[in-house]
C-alpha cells in the first residue's frame, strides 16, 4: 500500500485552533503540493483529512473529492490513524493532518520507533509498503521548483 | 550540518564489479538527479564517493572535484561512512555518493539508532540534517527523492 502523510501548509496563529485558516503562503504551498502530488501519484488514491479547517484547505488544493474523519484530528494516536488509513490493506491514500501526530506513525511504520520525526509545514512523506514501510519520498515545498 | 548519501545510477551488469560503468539510463538518472541538487545546494559544498566507477561518474555529474574515501566502497560499514561524512559536527554539507545496502543503513542508524538496510533506489537519495532543538540534538530528514519522481 502507498500511504502518503501530509501535514497541513501554514496556518494563521490565534482563535481557536480548529477554525486556524491558512495563510497566503500556507495556500501556495497547498497548490505546489498538490501539483507536484498529482503528477506523480498512483492513478486511483483517496484522499482523507483532518476535521480541522487547516487540513480541510489544505486537502482541498488538491481539487478531488475527500472524506474527512475526526480520528485525524489534532492529537490523533498511531493505532486512529492507521486505521482511518485502512493500513496495509487499501491501495493509496492521502492523509491531511497534523504534527507530531503523523511523524509519529512515520517512525512506527518505518523504523518501528517510538519517536516523533519531524514533518515540516505543507511536507509530505510518501509510504509504501505492507507490514514495515520504506520511504519513497519525502519532499516539502521549500524543495519544489516553482 | 546537511548529509546527502545519493546511491550511484544504474549500471550495467558484469564483472568485476568494481569496473561497472553506467548504463544510457543510469546516466540520465544521474543527470537529472545532479540538476536537480545543484538547484538546491548551496554554492560550496563537500563531495566525496565511492572508487567503484559506477560511484565516480555518478558524482561527476556535479561537476565539482571529488573526493575518493574507500570508506564508501562497496560493503562499506555504516560506521565508518558516518565518520568519513564528519557527521554530525562538520559546517556544511556533505555529498556522499556510494552504494547499497551501505547507504540505507547509514540513513537507518542516524534516523533511527539502528543500522537497518533501508531502501534507497538506485541514482535516489536521502537528504538528512542536524539541527539542535535546545539541548537535544535532532535528525530531520529533508528530503528522499528517486530519479523517477523529479
Amino acid at each position: 500500500m502507498d500511504l502518503i502523510l501530509w501535514r497541513h501548509a501554514e496556518a494563521e496563529e490565534g482563535g481557536a485552533d480548529l477554525e486556524r485558516r491558512l495563510t497566503p503562503k500556507g495556500e501556495q504551498q497547498a497548490v505546489a503540493m498538490a501539483r507536484w502530488m498529482l503528477a506523480r501519484l498512483p492513478r486511483d488514491f483517496r484522499v482523507i483529512a483532518s476535521p480541522a479547517v487547516r487540513a480541510q484547505q489544505t486537502a482541498k488544493a488538491l481539487t478531488v473529492p475527500f472524506e474527512t474523519e475526526k480520528l485525524l484530528a489534532p492529537g490523533a494516536s498511531i493505532a486512529n490513524i492507521l486505521r482511518a488509513a485502512g493500513w496495509p490493506r487499501q491501495g493509496s491514500v492521502v492523509l491531511v493532518g497534523h504534527q507530531p501526530d503523523l511523524g509519529r506513525v512515520a517512525a512506527h511504520l518505518v523504523a518501528g520507533a517510538n519517536s516523533e520525526w519531524r514533518i515540516d509545514k505543507a511536507a509530505l512523506w510518501w509510504l509504501s509498503g505492507e507490514v514495515q514501510a520504506s520511504i519513497v519520498a519525502v519532499i516539502s515545498p521549500a524543495l519544489i521548483e516553482r | 550540518m546537511d548529509l546527502i548519501l545519493w546511491r550511484h545510477a544504474e549500471a550495467e551488469p558484469g564483472e568485476p564489479d568494481f569496473d561497472r560503468r553506467l548504463t544510457a539510463k543510469g546516466r540520465k538518472q544521474g543527470e537529472r538527479v545532479a540538476q536537480w541538487l545543484l538547484q538546491r545546494l548551496p554554492v560550496r559544498f563537500s563531495l566525496i564517493a565511492s572508487p567503484a566507477v559506477r560511484s565516480q561518474q555518478t558524482a561527476k555529474m556535479l561537476g565539482m572535484p571529488i573526493r575518493t574515501d574507500q570508506a564508501l566502497a562497496p560493503g562499506a560499514n555504516a560506521a565508518q561512512i558516518v565518520s568519513a561524512s564528519g557527521w554530525p559536527d562538520y559546517k556544511g554539507l556533505v555529498v556522499m555518493v556510494g552504494h547499497q545496502p551501505d547507504l540505507g543503513r547509514v540513513a537507518a542508524q542516524l534516523l533511527a539508532g539502528s543500522p537497518d538496510p533501508w531502501s534507497i533506489k538506485k541514482g535516489g537519495l536521502w537528504w538528512l540534517s542536524n539541527r539542535v532543538r535546545g539541548e537535544k540534538d535532532q535528525v530531520v530528514v529533508r528530503s528522499v527523492v528517486s530519479p523517477d519522481l523529479l
